[in-house]
């Protein structure tokens, strides 16, 4: 009997208290350097009709092709800031700081901020994600948990957005998976980006960044704008945006390619289908 | 030893309760699967899942204001629900000195130190407030379904000329808009109508109630002819009803009055009262008739895909596409994933044949 009463308050302790180990530390300032699609985030930003590379479906093909970049000027969406996915590729800085429990001094959360976002708070002190009726942010419900070294985390409950600032769309259902690695100064997110609505298959990406003790999160120059509520919602009539090629004519790319996208585009074979496209 | 393992096992479960802080409000929001769930929104108001439509909450001092009642079929449910929410707001036992801070005023005991205050943290909790007032937003079934029962669970508080002589229905007041009332009357018995109404585009409650004013701005022509939106102006909180989902187009019901356009109206509305706190997040939240908590970003995703579909529609009404044409060009395709359905109540089908309705009807 005295087995199953101390077998009972150890669970009951264990359900309490969770355990924790720390595999990396990830804070700091962080610089983007740029070193993937650099003319879309340190260049001219991304390209308007520009899906190379990702797995669109067709109601994705038709959402980014309809839609207006005009939308950015809205007055309710002055100050949108990027969806969670999207930050890692967006131009800027980061600083990831810790958030700790006093007391026992464990890891309670990873707070992540860039130039473009709220805060995103990473929960490691083992919270469920929050039930399906609660509400969305552009942040999402982010909880991680070490997988030796590496931290992988879960984003749900994310608003919809955007992949890509060009306009690829991102839905409200989109669950994304992070792989955190840092090899000294270099820290490496791979992002696994899973959208039943807009997706044929995951989108994956890489991106780097560099500690950068001597960079500073800068002020996102959002303030106090008029008041009023948009007239018309900017859009165009499917098959009427006239600026979708204009990208493919300065860089030679296959007309097939660079506007279809696709799940098959993502993989090497699909290079053999290019030759001889125009 | 059938006795000491019963009380291992209690003493395990007690433990395990009192550790993980489940009890009361946390118990409703975190610890009722499959059953009508609680989701704190601001201030006074909580919102209630998974009776039909959406219903809000009011819960405080001057007792509870509920805005829509979901399906008759879940009305005990709600009632009861209800009740455990007022018992947790307003009954919990509590520290002697609850408060710090400005406010603390109101929570001083008005009889002094004559007052056995300790009756505050033993275990004899005051009975929950009295269910007051029901708003309804529109009259569709899984909004005003459960009317009956807890309508009349409710209590008004009358005297003089018009106190209850045992004859007159004393539950709580039901507010609706008048054609909601005009709507109701063809079918319902009129100890089950609207107490209150109105006619004009607004209504308030003539005093605050739980330390707020409380709003009804009726939208004309939206889902249908007799939809408002609920406004808690200190808890800052819009009960959208119909008007708004997360879970499907909007159902726009022809023969009642509703109308593409004013469901889009009825949202800048929103949208025109509302303000986020930071960066187009939070501040107002908005309760929609039917899934998830939002704030005026998620409307404003609602009404963009709204309008692109009304203007996409109407082109194609412009370029002289028949009904079946139009379906066939699978004109809200980027959508339908996120919001159509092919089965159920309303699905794409429907909404497109209304929003075609509506927009050669205009011609």
């Amino acid at each position: 009997m005295k087995r199953v009463f101390l077998f009972l308050f150890a669970a009951t302790v264990l359900y309490v208290i969770p355990v924790q180990a720390q595999g990396t530390d990830f804070a700091g300032e962080w610089s983007s350097r740029c070193t993937e699609d650099f003319i879309a985030r340190c260049g001219m930003g991304e390209q308007l009709g520009d899906y190379l590379g990702i797995p669109l479906n067709a109601a994705g093909r038709m959402r980014a092709e309809t839609s207006d970049v005009a939308e950015w000027g809205l007055p309710e969406f002055q100050c949108r800031p990027h969806p969670s996915p999207y930050q890692w590729r967006a131009a800027g800085n980061l600083r990831i700081t810790k958030e700790i429990n006093p007391v026992s001094r464990q890891l309670t959360a990873y707070h992540v901020a860039w130039l473009r976002s709220l805060d995103r708070p990473i929960y490691m002190d083992g919270r469920p994600h929050p039930p399906e009726h609660a509400p969305h942010t552009w942040s999402g419900f982010s909880t991680g948990k070490w997988d030796g070294k590496t931290l992988v985390i879960t984003t749900t409950h994310m608003k919809q957005g955007y992949l890509k600032d060009n306009d690829v769309p991102l839905s409200d259902k989109a669950i994304m998976h992070e792989y955190w690695t840092r090899h000294e100064g270099l820290f490496t997110i791979t992002t696994i980006v899973t959208d039943p609505i807009y997706l044929e298959e995951p989108y994956i990406l890489s991106s780097n960044y560099e500690l950068d003790t001597q960079t500073e999160l800068d002020f996102f120059p959002c303030t106090i704008i008029e008041e009023n509520i948009s007239a018309a919602v900017p859009h165009y009539l499917p098959g009427k945006n006239p600026y979708l090629n204009d990208w493919l004519t300065q860089y030679g790319v296959p007309e097939e390619a660079a506007r279809r996208g696709g799940a098959d585009m993502m993989y090497p074979e699909y290079r053999l289908k290019l030759k001889g496209s125009k | 030893m059938r006795r000491t393992l019963k009380s291992a096992l209690w003493t395990a479960v007690i433990a395990a309760i009192g550790f993980s802080g489940i009890s009361g409000l946390t118990e409703l929001v975190y610890g009722r699967q499959n059953q009508i769930q609680v989701l704190p929104v601001s201030g006074n108001v909580y919102m209630l899942v998974g009776a039909g439509g959406n219903i809000a909450v009011s819960v405080g001092r001057d007792g509870v204001l509920i805005v829509d009642t979901g399906t008759a079929a879940n009305a005990d449910k709600v009632l009861e629900t209800v009740n455990k929410l007022s018992l947790a707001v307003n009954s919990n036992p509590m520290p002697v000195t609850p408060c710090v801070g400005l406010r603390c005023r109101e929570f001083h005991n008005p009889y002094g130190w004559s007052n056995p205050a300790i009756n505050d943290i033993i275990s004899s909790p005051a009975p929950p407030q009295p269910i007051r007032y029901v708003i309804n937003t529109n009259i569709d079934p899984d909004h005003v379904g459960g009317n009956k029962k807890i309508v009349t669970a409710g209590v008004t508080y009358t005297g003089g000329n018009i106190a209850s002589s045992g004859a007159v229905p004393q539950g709580a007041g039901l507010i609706t808009h008048e054609n909601v009332l005009s709507r109701m009357a063809e079918t319902l018995p009129g100890d089950e109508l609207p107490t209150e109404t109105f006619r004009l585009s607004t209504f308030k409650l003539s005093h605050f109630f739980n330390g707020e004013g409380v709003q009804m701005i009726h939208m004309p022509n939206a889902h249908t002819d007799g939809d408002s939106l609920v406004y808690f102006r200190y808890s800052d909180v819009i009960v959208a009803g119909d008007i708004m989902s997360t879970v499907s187009y909007p159902m726009i019901d022809v023969e009642k009055g509703g109308s593409i356009n004013g469901i889009i109206e009825g949202l800048n509305k929103i949208l025109e009262i509302g303000i986020p706190e930071f960066r187009t997040q939070g501040g107002t939240m908005v309760i929609p008739g039917h899934g998830r908590l939002t704030d005026l970003a998620d409307v404003v995703y609602y009404r963009d895909m709204l309008a692109v579909v009304r203007d996409r529609i109407q082109d194609a009404i412009s370029r002289g596409l028949t009904l079946q044409q139009i379906k066939a060009a699978r004109l809200t395709m980027d959508f339908d994933g996120r919001w159509g359905s092919t089965t159920g109540p309303w699905t794409t089908d429907m909404f497109i044949d209304a929003v075609h309705k509506n927009l050669t009807a205009n011609k």
